[in-house]
Formats: C-alpha cells, structure tokens, sequence
C-alpha cells in the first residue's frame, strides 16, 4: 500500500473501531482514548510524509502540498473532536462513526484531483450525517444538496470538458462560457450550503468537518475556475458580505455559548468565502491558514459546549480546562489576538485590501467588532455573573485531553510562521498566481 | 526674547552631551522582550495555578506587584540608557516572523516610545497599588490588569504594524471585563461602550495600516518600510481619516468620547488609573506615529479639524464638569483635558508643538491618572460621590485633600509640573499654525479651572453637610502610589533635563533630552526654514553660511 494512503487508512480503521465499539459495550470506555491515538498517528504520519507527491486512483486523487496542509488541519480537527468528546463517544458511538466518514470525506476533498472525488468526498459527509443517527435527519436537504452540488461540479466539467483538477488546475474558458461557469458554481455553491444546513439541523457536532469540506470544495473549484472570476467573484463577495454582516448580527442576538460559537464560526466560513474572492495565491494561502484555525477552534466549541449539562456560568471553575478551552477557542473564532483566529483574519483582510475589495473588508471588520462584543458577553456571562461567593463543589479538575486541545490551538499561534509557509506552498500548488 | 525663543534656548542644544551616569550598565538583546511578554507569562502561570477557596489571593497580589514593579525597573532602565543623539531605534529586536507575509517580530525604542514605555510602567505599577483592596475574584482580577498592561507597553514598544495592531486590540478584552466585573452599578453599560468604541477604532486602525500597506506595494508591514514610502495624496489623506477616528475612538477625542466618563467613573479604581494614564494615551501616541511622521500631506491638510476637535473637547469636558454633582464623574471629564491639549500639540505641526505634544503623552497621561486617582480615593473615602453631600473635607482628609489639590492643578499646568512645560510648548508651537483653535483650546483650559476651583472650593473648603457620610482620610500606606504619581510629574517639572553634577547627568538623560530625540525623525519634517540671511557688505568678514536644508532648524536639529 502506498504510504500516502496511511493517514487515510489510519482514519478508516478508527471507523471500524468505532463500528466495533457498537456492538461490543466494553470497548466504549475506551473509544475516545482509542481514537485520539489513532488520530495523532495519522497526523503524525501525514506530516512525516509531507514531502513526497503522488498520484493515485489513476489521477483521482493528488498529493501535494495543497492536500499536505488541507488534510493535515482536517486530521487536527478530528483529533481535537475525539480528545473532547469521549462522553459522547461512550453514550454514542454511532456518533464516532458518523465523525469519522465526515473526516474521510473531508480528506478526500483535500486530496480530490477530479471532479468525480470532489463529489466523493460530499457524499461521505452525507453518509456520515446519516451514519451519526441524528434525531431530526433532514433527507432532503442532504440529498438536495448532493444533486446540486453534483450538478454544478457536473456543469464545471463539461465546461471545461475534463473532470479532471489536477496537474496544473487549468483555468475553465471564459468569455462566451464565462456565465455557465458562474451559474455551474452558484449551483454547487447552493448545494454545499444545503449540505451544511442539513448537518446543522441534524447533528450540528459534524459541521465542523463538514464545513471544512464544503470549504476545501469551494476552494478547489475556484481555484479552477480562477480565469473566470469575473463572473463567479462578485457573486462571492455578495455572499460574503451578506453572512459577515448577518452572522455577527445574529450571534449579537443570541445568548448561549453554543449557538453563539456556532453563528461565529458561520461569520468565520463566510469571512473565509470572501478570502476565495481575490482569486489569488496569496488570497488563497490566507484562506488556508484561517481554515486550519477555524476548524480547531469550531470542534472545541461545538464539542466542550454539546458535552456540559451544568451551568456554563461554573465551567471555569468546575472543569477549568474545559473552561479555559471554551474561552480560548470562542476568542480565536471572533479573531481576537494574539490567537490564530486573528492571524487568518488579518491576512485575509490584508488580501482583500490588496484586491480592491476594501468595501468587502470593512464589513469584515465591522463584523469583528460584533463578534468581539459577543465574545466578551459570553465570557462575563460564564465567568463574572453569578454570586462569587457561592461555594461550587463539583470540581473536575485539570484534565488531561482539553488540555491537549488548548496546546493544539496555542501551538497554531505560536508556530504561525511555518503553518503559514506551509499554507502559501498549498497555495502555489493549487496553480493560482 | 520671544517665550518660544527662551523655550528653544532650554532645549539642548545639538551636539554630543556625556552619557547619564551608570548608562551602558544594564543592556541585554531582550530587554523589550522582557518588559512585554513577563506580564503576559505571570499572568497564564497565575491562572492555571489552583486556587482553594481563595487562598492565595494575597500571593497573586503580590505576584502581580512584584512583576509590575520589575517591569518598571527594566523600562526605567532603558530610559535612564537612552542615547537621545544616537540615530536609529533603540534596544531592537527584529527577526522574521512571517516573512511570506511581511510581518516581522520588531520592537525597539526611539523619544517618543522611550517616553511613553515609561509613562505606561508607571502607570501599571500604580494601578496594580491601587487595586490592593480587590477581594472579590481576586485572581482573576489580577490577571486580566497585567494582561492589559503587557497590551500597553506592547503596542509602545511595536515596530510592525502586526504587532503594533495586536496589542491594541489586546488591550481591549480585558479591560472591558475588568470594568464589567469589579465595576460600579453601571459597569455593564460601561464595559459595553468601551469595547464598542475601542473595537470600532480597532477596527479604523486596521483599515488604515491595510490600505497604507497596500498603497506602498504589500511588501512589508515594518514601520520603517510604511513610513518610508509615500504614498498618493488621495491615499494619504483617506489613510489620515482613518488614523483620525481611530485614535479619537482611543485619546478620546470629541465626538467619540462618549465612552469615557462613564468608563473612568464606574471602572475600579486601578483599571481607571490604566485607562486614562496609559492605555488612552495610545491614540495620541498613533496619532503622531501615523499622522504627522507617516502622512505629511493629510497632516498638513486634516490639521485645522484635528485642532477643531481638540478645541471642541476640551470645551465641552470643562462645561460637562461644571455641571456634573458626581466626583468621579466630574474626575473623568476632566482627566480628557490633557488628551485634548496634546492632541492640540499634533494639529500645531511645528517643531515646538510637537516636541510638546510627545511630552505632554508623558505628562499629561500622569497628570490624568493622578487626577481620576485623587477624585476617586476621595469619593471612596468620603464614602459618597455626591457632591452635594461631600464638603468641607480638607480638616478631614487632609492627606487626600492635598493629593487632590496638586493633582488639579498639576492636570491644568502648574509651573513646577511636567505638564507646564509641555501646556507652553503646545500654546506657543500651535499658535503659529492653528491661532484660532489654539485660542479656543487655551479657553477650554481656563474654563476647566473653574470647574477646578469649583470643586476644590466645595469639597475641601466648604460647609460639611451634616447628612453627609463621615469620611476616613487614608493612610500613608494606602495612599503612597497618588504620591509616586505627583513626585514624577515634579521631578520632570524640576528637572526636565535631567538632573545634574558637575555637568554629568545623573542617572536620568532629562525627559526634554529624550523627548528631543523625536526631532530627527518628526518635528524636523514640519520645521520652518529660514530665510538666508544677506551677504555681509565687508569683503573681509566672512558671511555667514545659510542652512542648506530646507527642514533643518538651527537650533533643534541634532547632530547624527
């Protein structure tokens, strides 16, 4: 077996130990630990390996320095999801499995070189979502979103007649052709956001990766359709702007932690659609970095927050590494410093200011200042309300995995420079300019 | 000779004086560093320790003392070594950070951050003694002060426009919940305000270093690659509109002061002392590092309404304070005076107002910390802000009373003060340029010392009302840091040059000497050249020769 397969037949054999954990109760305690083992060994490995290249599935899918970086934040996503999530893994191991067909899903967008495993990809978060057994499934809104986003991905490649992204990524035609592109992308565009809303309503703890994949799919697509972004650029800008500004809006409006974290994540995957905007390299090496810290930071607070039954306002003191966990990742999704939510925030606000799109970054950044106002709310509700002399005695302790997952997010700050060279040969290798 | 003439005569003069007693002493690669990053280090140590029951509340308080008070020693330690004729930036630090990006880990001293950087440890240093009386999470408390104060010292320190936008977003969180969670009964709104107008300056300063950045061709975010281009006019001016309302959002500066009286009145009273000593102050410090040493032509243009707003807020605080019946309210508008009256320093954009202006950062910012000081221990020790009920305090309280006494009239300009020499240098560089606001703004002041007077005359000197709380004045203990406050702004008002023996100066280059230093690299930019004088009519006498640059000034501009 080839070694660039290892990661991904890491990932696949957790999803049979959590098959196994299904049937086999004993096993459940041990699920999570499990897991996270084998999820740091695929990063490890996914790193070790970073230099070698290759091709496989006869150029279905591609290993470069894009899929380097792309899959290696998916597998740092899912390790912080199976670090965090233990409990739910003991209650629900289905859930494990559905994590882990969405994390599968993700690599193979990361590592598609054809439009068919683009494709792939999508309808292995769909069949994570279903796997997962949610409790309010929405059918047709995964399945919508699959016809569409196989329509438009379809349309692309009968516009430039290969399904093939890989070698080079060569620009679609435009002119004559330009608008089919644009209609091909807004229909894979509507259904990548069909696809997201179906994993919020039914089990919101996969958006993460599903959005990651959503995401990476977007990228991919505009990358090859870079000649055309005449067409399709504008449309994204719109977009962008409109859920900056509606996202931060909303999360003003809300009040729990959870479903504020998850509307500034949304604000985040929109602030990052407008990064796609500048249709360049360094446009796009932005795009990557915010990705990377987007994801680690959206797990956490999709995790920490779906786990806690108590009242958030005794998380700090409770399980303060959960609570110091929560603060941190909130902190990063609202791009504040020194975290490397600001980091990706800057530099696409940089790019956009560089592209001419300075309109578009001003609403960015009056976004940033809502999620900073939500972001500070949240943080007094949790740790300033309440009577400080009330005596609080459940206490968990520091525990070790939250921990691991503050280093993990710590470690993307502290280590920005090589993340960010990594991101900008991810760029170069998505054949932009 | 002209007042100016004589000002210009005490500034020293350009060629080498002897290095400060002891300077060369202390001087490592990471002092900067060090002042930055070990409040930030003591701060994440401090909150990850446990904590049962409160019992080592007193051990982070002193934890937070003692860091404060080293950071101060290594500040004043750069200060007191700092070569104010030596070209170039002092104790760098500059490695490559994200060179893909242009940004670089730089940090370096030069006048007017030497000044500041002092300004912000003292400040610090008193906020934490302030803050002594802080039970209620009281770790938390102490966390989240040194967080914002390594946020301050930061952004002085920054060389890169990353680093320098960092910190001043920093800054913000938790300050915003120090006010939130250990303010008065109107903290919440408070708190809210702050980061509205903090984050919406954030988030013009942002706008302003990207559009500056990308104007001079995306390559790097170092100062000096910023400051070295010019860009258009157009450019120039947007990036100056920018720059503006950020720093008003900061100072604060009419019409976006709103959030300062509520703030400095409702924050705890070392988070008050952080705000207007330092952490203010930093909207002047961006105005003079962006505005008048970057964007010379939207300086020259934007000057007249820079100076417009610095005469509208000092107008408006002295009238909002004449009417107030809150002390520390009263306190909080006129701790804006001094903001206004260097912000006024910036619009003149003449030498002499600039060197004045970057004086006045230091002065002005000590005198507005010891002024929101002074009127805050009074209010708690008088036990009521009322100023109705609080009168005749002076035979009571005769500690606070004099702390109060010199805090307000050292925060008009008192001869004898840091603050006068900077207030003279300001009126009399500004007036050239900007008569009528300067006028205006010199008005303001007065009228501000007849809400001085006011509230001196009934707090200390009026009938006690009998339904009035009895007030406790405070011990030397509890009190000590108002003195550390007034004794800087005396020693720079004694000793402006830095005192001296035998012609040695003594451990302390002279604030005037390092606030020069600015010359080079700012004031020198705006400086009127002079005329050339006529040859002599005598082929025997030798003439005498004219400068050659226009912006050389005979008598400021050092010698390299």
């Amino acid at each position: 077996m080839t070694p660039l397969l290892i990661p991904a037949a890491l990932i696949a054999a957790s999803a049979l130990v959590a098959v196994a954990g299904v049937w086999l109760k004993a096993l459940r305690r041990w699920l999570g630990p499990a897991l996270a083992v084998l999820a740091a060994a695929a990063l490890a490995v996914e790193l070790w390996q970073g230099a070698a290249i290759g091709t496989l599935a006869p150029g279905g899918f591609h290993q470069d320095r894009f899929s380097l970086f792309a899959q290696a934040a998916v597998i740092a996503g899912w390790l912080a999801t199976a670090l965090l999530a233990r409990r739910s893994f003991e209650g629900a191991p289905w859930l494990a499995v559905g994590l882990l067909l969405a994390t599968l899903g993700a690599l193979t967008a990361a590592s598609a070189a054809a439009l068919v495993a683009l494709w792939l990809g999508l309808l292995l978060v769909g069949v994570g979502e279903i796997a997962s057994r949610p409790r309010a499934p929405g059918w047709w809104l995964s399945g919508g979103g699959l016809v569409f986003s196989g329509a438009g991905l379809a349309a692309v490649g009968l516009l430039d007649r290969s399904w093939s992204i890989g070698e080079g990524y060569r620009a679609l035609p435009t002119g004559s052709n330009g608008w089919l592109v644009g209609g091909a992308v807004a229909l894979l565009l509507l259904g990548l956001v069909a696809i997201a809303l179906s994993v919020l309503r039914s089990r919101p703890v996969l958006l993460p990766l599903a959005g990651t994949a959503c995401l990476l799919v977007a990228l991919r697509v505009s990358s090859a359709a870079a000649a055309a972004y005449s067409v399709w650029a504008p449309l994204l800008t719109v977009v962008a702007a409109a859920g900056v500004v509606g996202a931060g809006l909303v999360a003003l409006s809300r009040t729990s932690a959870q479903s504020t974290g998850r509307r500034l994540a949304v604000l985040q995957s929109f602030w990052i659609v407008g990064g796609l905007a500048t249709h360049d390299q360094a446009g796009a090496a932005a795009v990557l970095l915010t990705l990377a810290a987007l994801l680690v930071a959206w797990t956490a607070v999709e995790v920490v927050v779906s786990e806690e039954t108590g009242d958030l306002r005794h998380l700090f003191v409770t399980s303060p590494a959960r609570g110091a966990l929560l603060a941190l990742s909130l902190a990063s999704l609202a791009g504040l410093p020194p975290l490397i939510g600001f980091f990706g925030d800057f530099t696409i606000t940089a790019e956009l200011f560089r592209s001419g799109l300075a309109w578009l970054a001003m609403l960015d950044l009056f976004a940033w200042v809502l999620a900073m106002l939500v972001v500070l709310r949240i943080l007094t509700a949790s740790y300033l309300a309440g009577d400080p002399e009330e005596r609080i005695t459940r206490h968990h302790g520091w525990r070790l995995a939250p921990l691991l997952v503050v280093a993990l997010l710590l470690g993307l700050t502290v280590f920005a420079n090589p993340i960010q060279s990594l991101a900008a040969q991810g760029a170069t290798a998505l054949g932009l300019r | 000779m002209s007042w100016s003439g004589l000002f210009l005569a005490a500034t020293p003069s350009p060629s080498p004086t002897p290095s400060a007693f002891g300077a060369g002493v202390i001087n490592f690669s990471i002092l900067l560093s060090l002042v930055v990053w070990t409040p930030v280090v003591v701060a994440v140590v401090m909150a990850m320790l446990p904590n049962p029951r409160g019992r080592w509340n007193r051990h982070f308080q002193l934890t937070a003392f003692w860091t404060s008070a080293a950071v101060l020693a290594l500040a004043a330690a750069a200060y007191w070594q700092f070569q104010p004729f030596a070209s170039g930036l002092s104790y760098g630090e500059h490695y490559g950070w994200m060179p893909v990006l242009g940004i670089g880990y730089h940090l370096g001293l030069d006048g007017m951050s030497a000044a500041t950087l002092l300004l912000s440890t003292i400040v610090g240093l008193v906020a934490v003694v302030a803050s002594f009386s802080v039970r209620q999470r009281a770790r938390a408390y102490w966390v989240l002060l040194l967080l914002a104060e390594a946020a301050v010292n930061g952004a002085v320190a920054a060389q890169d426009f990353f680093l320098f936008s960092m910190f001043w977003v920093a800054a913000i969180v938790p300050l915003a919940l120090l006010v939130r969670g250990w303010g008065g009964p109107e903290g919440e709104g408070a708190a809210n305000r702050l980061a509205l107008y903090w984050g919406g300056g954030s988030a013009l300063l942002l706008a302003a270093g990207f559009a500056l950045w990308s104007a001079t061709g995306s390559v790097s975010f170092d100062f000096g690659q910023l400051m070295t281009f010019s860009p258009s006019s157009r450019v120039q001016v947007v990036v100056g509109l920018l720059i503006m309302g950020a720093a008003a959002t900061r100072m604060p500066i009419f019409p976006l002061h709103r959030w300062a009286p509520s703030v400095l009145s409702e924050a705890p009273l070392g988070v008050a002392i952080l705000i207007a000593g330092s952490a203010s102050r930093l909207g002047g410090y961006l105005l003079l590092r962006f505005l008048a040493q970057t964007d010379q032509s939207a300086a020259l243009l934007l000057a007249p309404f820079l100076a417009l707003l610095a005469a509208a807020t000092v107008v408006w605080a002295a009238w909002l304070a004449l009417q107030s019946s809150d002390a520390r309210r009263l306190g909080a508008w006129l701790a804006l005076v001094p903001g206004a009256v260097t912000t006024l320093g910036i619009a003149g954009l003449s030498p002499l107002s600039l060197e004045g202006a970057v004086l006045s950062l230091f002065s002005g910012g000590v005198a507005a910390a010891l002024f929101v000081a002074a009127s805050g221990t009074l209010a708690q020790r008088a036990q009521s802000r009322d100023l109705n009920l609080v009168a005749g305090l002076a035979a009571r309280m005769p500690r606070i009373s004099w702390v109060l006494l010199m805090g307000s009239l050292f925060l008009l300009g008192l001869p004898f003060a840091a603050t006068f020499p900077a207030t003279v240098m300001i009126v009399l560089g500004s007036f050239r340029n900007q008569p009528w606001w300067t006028f205006a703004v010199v008005a303001g002041v007065v009228l501000a010392a007849f809400a001085v007077a006011w509230l001196v005359h009934r707090v200390l000197f009026g009938e006690p009302h009998p339904e009035a709380p009895s007030p406790q004045d405070s011990s030397l203990s509890e009190s000590w840091f108002l003195g550390v406050l007034a004794g800087a702004l005396l020693w720079v008002g004694l000793f402006p040059l830095g005192p001296r023996l035998a012609g040695i100066p003594l451990f302390d280059p002279g604030m005037l000497n390092v606030v020069n230093a600015i010359n080079t690299t700012l004031a020198g930019t705006y400086a009127v050249p002079t005329p050339p004088t006529a040859p002599s009519p005598s082929p025997a006498a030798p003439s005498p020769s004219a400068p050659t640059s226009p912006a050389a000034s005979p008598q400021v501009s050092p010698s390299p």
